[in-house]
């Protein structure tokens, strides 16, 4: 009986080979370079190798065996009706996947599995796992064909509506959501290992080159630190872009059946399987150079879509305001655009500018502060707080332009809320039957105007909190009590 | 209603394992340490006050106050060892189910079963792997119909 349990265990499907490598240590092959050059200057006389080397010898084994034991006991069956899985050490974790508990199926392909022809793909499930997706699996070629098709199966012989955006669409897009701030940190983390590679002079000579490249271009003097963070910052921004424009290339999204198949990327291809039914909330976004032009774009709440590092869970990266209902039409047509019900007021405005406002007014008063304690430092204090001041003007103008976009809707089981989330706009279509909690609020200010502000909470993989702000409070309680939300507590 | 406990074969089990563990740490430090007196009496003393502590009294208290309860339509738990607590699932939330069946588990008890739901999760420890079998092929049961 055990020998035959021990046998069909053998021979369980298990990840692609290659996902020994990724179970051993990143410096794995630093270890190995050294013991390699050993090995041919003496060469290739083992024995003496050996006796050399033999603790290093017997960690590499030991590195290289602990990640062998991992892949082998990591074990799953791709079935008609469920994925089981065997995961965690020895493959304790038993889990059993319902095709129909899955919410999106992500599968990618770098450059080095491309080579070995083997597929990660990450399932996810509307449960809300502790180390990202819910199972990340390095497949072969056939496990992979296999899955897919079992997942695709059902929308065979389906009409196909896809929708392909323009390239000049997509590199708006990365341009719009390139984070400076993803990318100035990446540079600094690969600045700060060079420098402990080769010392600091190659940061010495790139600040020395920079700031006199830029002395000579302009003829005002600038302090040679700021110049160093305005050029981390352009090029952290420059790097940011570069990687978003490079993971949405080729960027499809074609609706088949029940499903939604979002394909993009030019150097790892990405191909996301996404069930309809399981979509809980589309997101228009808009930033304030966006809304002047009119364009607009549309994410997607699914469980494991856009999940991992640095990825947007996009469904239409940028389209006008006039092409953008069509477009979720044909994608997704059961969606609805409710109106907003409750409008916020123009004479609400100091609810909206305080906060920035009262932010505008910090910075100088900081400065000045600095300035008492740092004299020697002002050219450097009053050069960060006027950069500081701009972003914080940027965010009056937003608040203040935000007054005319606030609002709340509720029309045929769907709720749309309108608001402003630091500097962007977000227009959330969602379903009522989503909403898990509503609180009101008044802050000082706003009880003198007898006004309130929203938080509607959300459930889908993760509890959210949508803050809309600044209605009058009477109207809200209104709406809020035709919608079945009473906020009475007696 | 069903009722569920964690089964005493798992304390026991668990008190071995704290047993061995304590006097691993006691015979490392005694190899390691035995230059600095005052560390190594240090290491064990903490450890095994540690040891007794748990072995005595919080796992006896945590065994004694877990209860599992399986209702048609929610799942109940009440459990703790300094602080008590008590959750509340609905059964309709019910995503997927994961068991942690450990060898020899017929006699130590150290099963586990791990029920994901919409945007959290609760574990079922130390059932017997008879109890941990029927619960979860009837969670299993209802994620399956929660799903179609």
């Amino acid at each position: 009986m055990l020998e035959k349990h021990l046998f069909s265990y053998l021979f369980k499907s298990r990840q692609h080979p290659i996902k020994i490598f990724t179970y051993t240590t990143s410096g794995f092959w630093l270890l190995l370079i050294p013991l390699a050059r050993k090995l041919y200057r003496l060469s290739f006389d083992v024995a003496e190798w050996f006796r050399g080397d033999w603790l290093d010898i017997i960690i590499i084994s030991l590195i290289f065996g602990f990640a062998f034991l991992r892949w082998f006991f990591i074990t799953f069956s791709i079935d008609e009706d469920t994925i089981k899985t065997g995961t965690g050490y020895f493959g304790l974790i038993k889990s059993k996947f319902n095709y129909n508990a899955i919410c999106s199926v992500t599968c990618s392909q770098g450059p080095f599995y491309r080579f070995f022809g083997c597929y990660k793909v990450c399932i996810d499930t509307n449960s809300n796992s502790m180390n990202g997706h819910d199972v990340t699996l390095t497949l072969k070629k056939s496990d992979f064909k296999h899955l897919t098709n079992i997942l695709k199966e059902k929308n065979i012989g389906k009409v196909k509506y896809s929708y392909t955006p323009k390239k000049v669409h997509l590199i708006t897009f990365s341009f719009l959501f390139s984070s400076t701030l993803s990318g100035v940190i990446l540079l600094s983390t690969l600045m700060i290992q060079v420098s402990r590679i080769i010392g600091r002079q190659l940061e010495q000579k790139y600040l020395t080159i920079v700031n006199d490249r830029i002395q000579n271009f302009l003829t005002i003097n600038l302090p040679p630190i700021a110049v160093a963070v305005a050029s981390i910052i352009v090029i952290g921004w420059l790097y940011s872009f570069a990687v978003n424009l490079l993971r949405h290339w080729n960027f499809t999204t074609v609706r088949q059946g029940d499903s939604i198949i979002i394909k993009s990327g030019f150097i790892t291809n990405r191909e996301n399987v996404i069930m309809r039914n399981k979509i809980y909330s589309v997101d228009l976004r808009q930033n304030f150079f966006m809304r002047m032009f009119q364009i607009c774009s549309v994410n997607i709440d699914c469980a494991g879509y856009g999940k991992g590092k640095r990825q947007i869970a996009v469904l239409l990266p940028v389209t006008t305001n006039r092409e953008v209902h069509n477009s979720l039409k044909i994608l997704l047509p059961d969606h609805i655009n409710p109106h907003n019900k409750l409008k916020s007021r123009f004479r609400d405005f100091i609810g909206f500018t305080t906060p920035p406002f009262l932010l505008g007014i910090c910075i100088p008063i900081l400065a000045y502060i600095l300035w008492r304690i740092f004299p020697e430092w002002l050219v450097i204090i009053r050069f960060v707080a006027f950069i500081a001041e701009i972003p914080v003007f940027w965010l009056f103008v937003v608040k203040f332009a935000s007054i005319f976009t606030t609002g709340v809707g509720f029309d045929d089981g769907y709720a749309v809320l309108n608001y402003c989330r630091l500097y962007q706009f977000h227009r959330v279509t969602i379903p009522t039957h989503q909403i898990t909690r509503i609180d009101y609020y008044q802050t000082i200010i706003q009880k003198w105007s007898n006004n309130c502000s929203l938080r509607i909470y959300t459930c889908s993989e993760k509890v959210k909190c949508h803050k809309v702000k600044n209605f009058p409070l009477k109207q809200a309680l209104t709406l809020l009590e035709n919608q079945g939300y009473h906020m009475d507590v007696k | 209603m069903k009722r569920y406990a964690p089964n005493k074969n798992a304390l026991i089990s668990i008190r071995l394992i704290i047993l061995v563990l304590a006097a691993a740490v006691t015979v490392l430090s005694y190899v390691f340490f035995n230059n600095h007196n005052i560390i190594m009496w240090i290491i064990i003393s903490v450890c095994w006050v540690t040891a007794i502590l748990y072995g005595v009294f919080f796992l006896p208290i945590y065994f004694k106050h877990t209860v599992y309860n399986i209702y048609e339509n929610d799942i109940r738990k009440k459990t703790g060892m300094i602080f008590f607590s008590k959750q509340y699932m609905k059964i309709r939330s019910i995503q997927y189910i994961s068991t942690i069946i450990t060898p020899f588990s017929k006699l130590t008890a150290l099963n586990f079963i791990i029920v994901n739901a919409w945007g959290g999760r609760m574990i079922f420890c130390f059932l017997t792997r008879d109890e941990a079998m029927e619960l979860s092929s009837y969670l299993d049961e209802i994620a399956k119909n929660n799903n179609n």
